[in-house]
């Protein structure tokens, strides 16, 4: 064949080759289509839940949603390097919202709580997908209480949501991907919620064969928490009964009281729900790590591992509480394990640098609840709070609760307390009224996921105990400024 | 390195050897009237010896061989050429060169006369790209090229930013280089040595050839190639120079840092100033240290070049190998920053038959780089300067391996640490890339002519890159590195770009026509691995590490793309020309894979007309008016995936379970999208001319270019994960304009240039997105309809209270306890209230315009010529100086320390040291912390000397200048920082850019 045509006919394969479109449909790579998961094999369905848990975990922890859920209540401040450092959590603390309307860290909080909420759904869709397949009957009952258990946590990221905001926008779950909701009235948004833990308690098992998972009374503790701010006390007093007769959980001893926070305090006898973080048991290589939200709660200028950004400190109005406690005398258990003094040796040995920081009385008292001790952590782990867990809902509100509903209700509500007093050597209550319930609160749940301010709000204490908080307007903060920009319809009235 | 030089030299010396025996020529040289010329430069071609006519036009040449070509050129004649032969007596009659238009330039699958062209398309020639001493040609044009902005970098090796008119779009869209046919978008690897030409073609109308990845503008490169029939001729061309910082930025000293810190009232942050006095000693009461941290850091490091190139032909083959060497060294004191490469750049071509010939390019090149961590002058910044560098007193458990001191031990915490460790224990970072750029290409004439020519090339770019990167165990006082870390990677890189096109010419009486058919076919690919292992015993091995540390990852890319081609070129008599163009596009990165773009360009070469020729007599010798219209799409950003996606298997993706039970978990992506081509369609109306005799050059063009659905990723609420979009419009519109001229009086040759570019941009649309937020949440960059992308959005400094007077008057000042010394905002909805809604665009960092002028004076042997360059209007954040808003404890520089407010009536523009620490002043984006960006900067100057040919002959050579250099002395500008040219105008941790002082030596045998 003469050279001439040869070249047309290479000339003209080329433009052959463009009319093959197949060619071009290459998808990105690294990306993996949900189409390719392999629907019909079983033994991937828990593939959804878990990485629910993950992003939960993820979220939920990132270290700036921690001052937004606690300095508004009376036992802890901001903290850090100086007054000026991160500003914005003193006005939040000072209830000057309108000056935080457009702080970063309120807007990161927003959207780290909505993203669990997302891939609740998107995750969900997936256990759909697997659901279709199913043959086997076990297999759809694994999977109606695979579904509870990402169902739960869809609760409790709005749970904290209406905590913080009252109003708030409600995934529509035909349309998630939305972006230009409107705000649900806050009697809305707890009908959601309790439609959403009335689901989760009826699928969930009694008992998860996977540690630390979520079960039917991790539902129900959410819902007693919710039915306690409404008010409803017969709920929380059933509740909190089934919970505590099914003899699911027990108080730890005295002895190990100090660890409950600490690492070998991780998943004790008394945890109902922790984000869980481990060091894979090696003093190196990866691990999950809750990073920064140990670490802004970490003592400053001090050598690793025990070291952070002092953000965090206990008020000393707070800390005079715990001193005065144990009838007059400090309350022993709770100062050692709420508390983290600097310029002491802590009873696990570790010295803590003296911060006098200028801005408040006396020195530095961290939040002895991030802290873990060097002798507890796997050697090479130079990073405060490796291997720890962050504690989300405990027995001891449990039972708090039941004796608070039995106190305003009648009933015997010495025993629930009792159990939590005598178990850190403080002495009984025959017949504890309301308050002594509440100072029992105080002096256990210092700095857990807002539940002080929340305490003092529903008991209407607030705007007698927190300097500028002003009932009506105080409870709730204000919608970020970046949210309202994105989503106008975030300005109208709620629905 | 020594040793393979000198290896070359002896072989240039036997080379020489060679050469056959010189004689003497002479002759005369004559004008159109008749006239002896005088000036004329009469020089052997392809090298530098020669001499010019004297005032009768009489010349004498000796040290010439039989085999020499002699060249005749003088400004605005045509030149002529002679074979020498056995003539020894030239009488040449040079004419006016009308011709110059006939100049051919590379407008990309094919080639035009500079006469017929209808879009704007500006040639350099490698006289501009080797006249700094840098390592890329992309940095010698800066400056030289009006609608061309680039952006340079200091650290070694690194890449100039290369915009050209303006941000083409929100997406990527880097300047496509295409070399010797292959695509690609960088050009460092690239000697600049080995650029014959470089064509960068600006307008749409022009780059839409090349389509889907030409958004951003095109530059074609030939490189440099032997001639038929030339006789082998061997050139050295080389500098070596040094790098200095010349113009620093000069920081707070001790007494200055502690006096401020003093004022802030805060005992937290005085602290650390009497822990230093106690442990370094005090002078009146102020720390006795007071560390330059800057001048720690910096020094001067020495940068070279050096090449040589044999090129020649035969009757039927050409032939040009080329062998660089460069390298230039880092400036950051205690680090290793290097850059180094080899190039082997070979050409080659045969002509088989008159139908049939081909040929074959490649480049070979080597690069070695050491990287430097910038966070280093960010230290150096902040640092405060009340502690020494190294403090050998320390013990290994604060200071390790090496003794450097800490700000820790006088109680600052670890945000802070000693800038001359992080450049130290963080600068063993080296990448080492080998890359293979082969070229192969036919060209087949049926009918061995060039009526119809078909040609095939294909293009491949091979890149093997390995990086290494290890950070030894430390201690800077808190700062530790426990545990050693080294991270591998490995990067493959493949791409093919395989063209195919016909062209065919044909002339019927004063019609011109040309068309040209072809498709290309590209792929892209990479493969990445990288593996980290802590605790190495070796820092060379990754498998020395401690086995638990070993983590990999690994991934790639890969992308495919189509195109198809036509363009018709026409002209009628020379004077009316149309150039129209379609492309079809299609990318595997988007879901409506195909995309169909036109484009159309006109030009009306005025002159030609026979009524302008009888109204005009000598002054205007050529005016051509075009106009054209491009219609391009843009291919170059990230593909879109279409579908749900899932992250799978991961830790981050996985719930942990009791202690370390990991369940394999999945997240799935719920929000997706589908995407089409982002457009760019751009108008250019423009005028070319030349005067007097062809000495004066203007050009003129305005261009308005928008880019219509362009791919941009607007916020969701509520967290959702946003998707890629065809939301967004952009414009930029513009003016450009470039004026030459150059002339001769006897020995005496002078140029002179200029170019002004003014560009405006604007975000149109966003799809309904009220802004999108870009740079950081407390510095916000914001791209807003209506607005410049990219413009600072915060708030606008009205001046300083000053006085308690202006505070009680003021109920704002009231409302936020306010003292004298802090700032006065503009309350812009006058609600008395200073709020979020306050805010306003403060400026952007795109210039508003930008010009370079340069000359070329020329006497006898000698020639000096000089760069200038500018540009104005441009807004930097000076990020170093607000990063206080957090940090209290940093330092500040001595503009700032010396400017404070310190009582009524001391300023208006600076806040009092004690509002420095007031969130109220320091911890929102204000116009304080923006900066004018505008500068003036002489970019480069240089003296040559050619060598005599007396002395030539004695060398047996036959072309030599050796020149100084000096490359950007001295820049004059605002800001406060190394410099106003910084990338994506945010100055926080740049690389200064240095001063080259040189000596080269252009060489050829």
């Amino acid at each position: 064949m003469n050279i001439r045509y040869k070249f047309i006919a290479v000339l003209l394969a080329v433009v052959s080759l463009s009319s093959c479109s197949n060619w071009l449909d290459i998808n990105p790579e690294g990306v993996v289509p949900s189409d390719d998961i392999d629907f019909t094999d079983p033994s991937q369905m828990y593939g959804p839940v878990s990485g629910v848990y993950a992003e939960a975990r993820t979220r939920m922890t990132q270290w700036e949603i921690w001052p937004i859920l606690n300095v508004r209540g009376d036992e802890v401040t901001k903290g850090g390097g100086s007054a000026a450092e991160q500003m914005d959590y003193s006005n939040i603390e000072n209830f000057n919202y309108a000056a935080a309307k457009n702080f970063w860290a309120m807007n990161a909080a927003w959207e780290a709580f909505f993203k669990v909420v997302n891939t609740t759904y998107f995750n969900e869709e997936l256990l759909d997908r697997f659901l279709e397949n199913l043959t086997d009957e076990a297999d759809v009952a694994r999977a109606a209480s695979y579904r509870g258990e990402i169902v739960f946590h869809r609760a409790l990221a709005y749970f904290y949501l209406h905590q913080l905001w009252g109003e708030i926008p409600l995934v529509d779950p035909e349309n998630v991907t939305n972006a230009y909701l409107y705000k649900s009235r806050v009697e809305n948004v707890r009908v959601h919620l309790h439609e959403l833990l009335d689901y989760a308690i009826d699928v969930l098992p009694e008992q998860n064969e996977l540690q630390g998972a979520v079960n039917k009374y991790t539902a129900m503790t959410l819902k007693a928490k919710l039915a306690l701010n409404e008010g409803d006390f017969e709920l929380v007093k059933s509740l909190t009964d089934e919970i505590i007769n099914s003899g699911t959980y027990a108080l730890v001893a005295q002895e190990d009281y100090y660890d409950l926070f600490k690492i070998h305090g991780k998943l004790s006898s008394e945890s109902i729900y922790e984000f869980q973080f481990s060091d894979l048991d090696a003093g190196d290589g990866p691990q999950i790590y809750a990073g920064a939200w140990f670490q802004h709660q970490g003592p400053r200028n001090n050598p690793v591992p025990i070291t952070g950004w002092g953000f965090m400190l206990l008020q000393p109005e707070y800390l005079d509480f715990l001193n005065q406690h144990n009838n007059g005398e400090r309350d022993e258990e709770r100062w050692n394990l709420a508390v983290l003094e600097s310029g002491t040796t802590t009873p696990s040995g570790d010295e803590i640098a003296e911060f006098d920081p200028d801005y408040m009385e006396g020195k530095a008292h961290y939040n002895g609840k991030a802290y873990t001790p060097k002798d507890q952590m796997t050697e090479g782990r130079p990073d405060y709070g490796t291997n720890n867990n962050v504690r989300v809902l405990r027995y001891v509100d449990v039972l708090l609760m039941n004796a608070e509903v039995k106190a305003r209700l009648g009933g015997d509500a010495a025993t629930p307390l009792n159990l939590v007093r005598e178990r850190v050597g403080l002495a009984p209550i025959a017949s504890p009224t309301v308050d002594q319930i509440l100072e029992e609160r105080r002096a256990e749940l210092s700095v857990e996921w807002g539940d002080r301010f929340n305490d003092l709000v529903r008991t209407g204490q607030a705007a007698s105990v927190l300097p500028g908080y002003v009932a009506g307007e105080s409870e709730y903060l204000p919608v970020p400024l970046r949210q309202e920009d994105l989503n106008p319809n975030l300005l109208q009235p709620a629905i | 390195m020594t040793k393979k030089l000198f290896l070359f030299f002896m072989m240039l010396g036997s080379f020489s050897a060679f050469a056959q025996d010189a004689f003497e020529v002479s002759g005369v040289v004559k004008g159109d009237d008749g006239e002896g010329l005088p000036g004329v430069s009469v020089i052997i071609k392809g090298t530098t010896h020669g001499v010019s006519t004297d005032f009768d036009g009489a010349f004498t040449l000796s040290g010439v061989s039989a085999e020499n070509t002699l060249v005749f050129s003088f400004i605005g004649m045509k030149p002529q050429e002679f074979v020498v032969g056995n003539q020894t007596f030239f009488e040449v009659d040079l004419q006016q060169d009308v011709e110059n238009l006939e100049e051919v330039v590379v407008i990309g699958y094919g080639t035009s006369k500079s006469k017929d062209l209808t879009a704007p398309i500006a040639n350099v020639d490698n006289k501009d790209l080797n006249s700094m001493s840098v390592s890329s040609a992309t940095e010698a044009i800066q400056g030289k090229v009006a609608g061309v902005n680039i952006v340079s970098s200091g650290a070694p090796g690194e890449s100039p930013q290369m915009q050209i008119r303006g941000i083409g779009s929100l997406n990527q869209s880097d300047v496509l280089y295409v070399v010797d046919g292959m695509q690609l978008f960088d050009i460092a690897w690239l000697n600049p040595n080995d650029i014959e030409t470089m064509s960068i073609l600006k307008d749409a109308s022009a780059s839409a050839i090349y389509g889907m990845r030409a958004a951003g503008g095109v530059v074609i490169i030939t490189t440099k190639t032997g001639a038929k029939n030339e006789k082998m001729r061997v050139s050295y061309d080389g500098y070596y120079g040094v790098q200095k910082v010349t113009q620093r930025l000069e920081m707070a000293n001790s007494a200055q840092y502690a006096d401020f810190i003093r004022s802030s009232n805060n005992s937290d942050l005085i602290k650390p100033i009497d822990a230093a006095m106690e442990r370094y000693g005090s002078v009146d009461g102020n720390p006795a240290i007071s560390t330059d941290w800057y001048d720690e850091l910096i020094k001067s490091a020495p940068i070279q070049n050096h090449n040589i190139s044999i090129m020649g032909g035969t009757e039927k083959s050409t032939y040009n190998v080329s062998l660089g060497y460069f390298s230039q060294g880092g400036i950051m004191n205690e680090g290793q920053g290097n850059y180094e490469r080899f190039s082997l750049k070979t050409n080659f071509s045969h002509t088989v038959s008159e139908a049939f010939n081909f040929g074959l390019n490649m480049t070979m090149t080597t690069e070695d780089r050491m990287t430097d961590d910038d966070r280093a002058f960010f230290q150096a910044y902040i640092g405060s300067p009340m502690y020494p560098a190294y403090d050998y007193s320390l013990p290994d458990s604060e200071a390790y391996p090496k003794k450097f001191a800490n700000p820790h031990n006088l109680g600052f915490d670890t945000y802070y640490t000693n800038p001359l460790g992080v450049a130290y224990y963080h600068s063993n970072n080296r990448t080492q890339n080998f890359r293979v750029l082969p070229n192969l290409y036919a060209e087949f004439r049926p009918f061995k002519t060039d009526k119809l020519t078909f040609r095939s090339s294909l293009s491949m770019d091979y890149i093997n890159s390995r990086g290494s990167n290890f950070t030894p165990d430390y201690q800077i006082g808190n700062t530790v590195q426990p545990i050693n870390s080294l991270t591998k990677n490995q990067y493959w890189t493949y791409n093919m770009v395989w063209d195919n096109f016909a062209t065919y010419e044909e002339a019927f009486g004063n019609h011109n026509l040309k068309v040209m058919v072809g498709s290309s076919t590209i792929e892209e690919n990479t493969r990445f691995l990288s593996l980290t292992a802590q605790g190495v015993k070796d820092p060379n091995y990754i498998h020395t590490g401690d086995e638990s540390t070993l983590t990999g990852f690994d991934g790639g890319e890969r992308y495919r793309m189509l195109g198809l081609f036509t363009r018709v070129s026409y002209n009628y008599d020379d004077r009316y020309l149309v150039t129209g163009m379609i492309r079809r596009d299609a990318s595997s990165k988007y879901q409506e894979k195909w995309g169909t773009f036109p484009s159309l360009g006109l030009g009306w070469v005025v002159s030609e007309e026979e009524f302008f020729k009888s109204w005009n007599q000598s002054t205007l010798d050529h005016f051509k008016l075009r106009a054209s219209y491009g219609d391009l799409g843009n291919a170059q950003g990230v593909a879109n995936t279409g579908f749900a996606a899932i992250l799978n298997g991961g830790l981050g993706q996985s719930g942990l379970f009791g202690g370390s039970l990991i369940m394999p978990g999945m997240i799935q992506q719920g929000t997706y999208s589908h995407l089409s081509w982002e457009r760019t369609r751009e108008f250019n109306i423009g005028f070319e001319s030349k005067l007097f005799d062809y000495r004066l050059n203007f050009e003129a063009d305005y261009f308005n270019r928008q880019t219509l659905d362009m791919i941009i990723m607007p916020p969701l609420s509520n967290g959702l994960e946003p998707t890629l979009q065809n939301a967004g419009d952009m414009k930029n519109t513009g003016l450009e304009l470039a004026l030459n001229w150059s002339d001769q009086i006897g020995d005496f040759s002078y140029s002179l240039g200029g170019n002004f570019t003014k560009i405006n941009n604007m975000v149109t649309s966003l799809g309904g997105a009220p802004y999108i937020q870009a740079g950081t949440e407390e510095f916000p960059q914001m791209l807003m309809p209506g607005e410049a992308a990219y413009s600072f959005y915060g708030w606008e400094v009205a001046g300083v209270y000053q006085n308690q007077q202006e505070i009680d008057d003021c109920p704002i000042a009231q409302a936020n306890n306010l003292k004298p010394g802090d700032f006065r905002y503009v309350d812009r909805n006058g609600d008395g209230v200073i709020d979020e809604s306050d805010r306003t665009i403060l400026g952007d960092p795109n210039p508003d315009f930008y010009y370079g002028f340069n000359f070329n004076v020329a006497y006898k042997n000698i020639s000096l010529s000089a760069n200038f360059m500018g540009s104005h209007g441009g807004t930097i954040l000076n990020r170093k100086r607000a990063d206080i808003n957090k940090h209290a404890g940093n330092n500040i520089d001595a503009n700032l320390a010396n400017n404070l407010w310190t009582g009524e009536g001391s300023t208006n523009a600076y806040p009092s040291a004690e509002g420095m620490f007031n969130t109220w002043n320091n911890g929102r984006l204000n116009s304080f912390y923006l900066e004018d960006a505008s500068f003036f900067r002489l970019q480069n100057i240089r003296l040559t000397y050619n060598l005599p040919s007396s002395v030539m002959e004695n060398l047996k050579m036959t072309g030599a200048s050796v020149y100084l250099n000096v490359d950007r002395p001295y820049t004059w500008f605002n800001t406060n920082g190394f410099t106003p040219e910084v990338p994506g105008g945010v100055d926080e941790q740049t690389y200064p850019i240095p001063a080259v002082f040189s000596l080269g030596a252009s060489l050829t045998f």
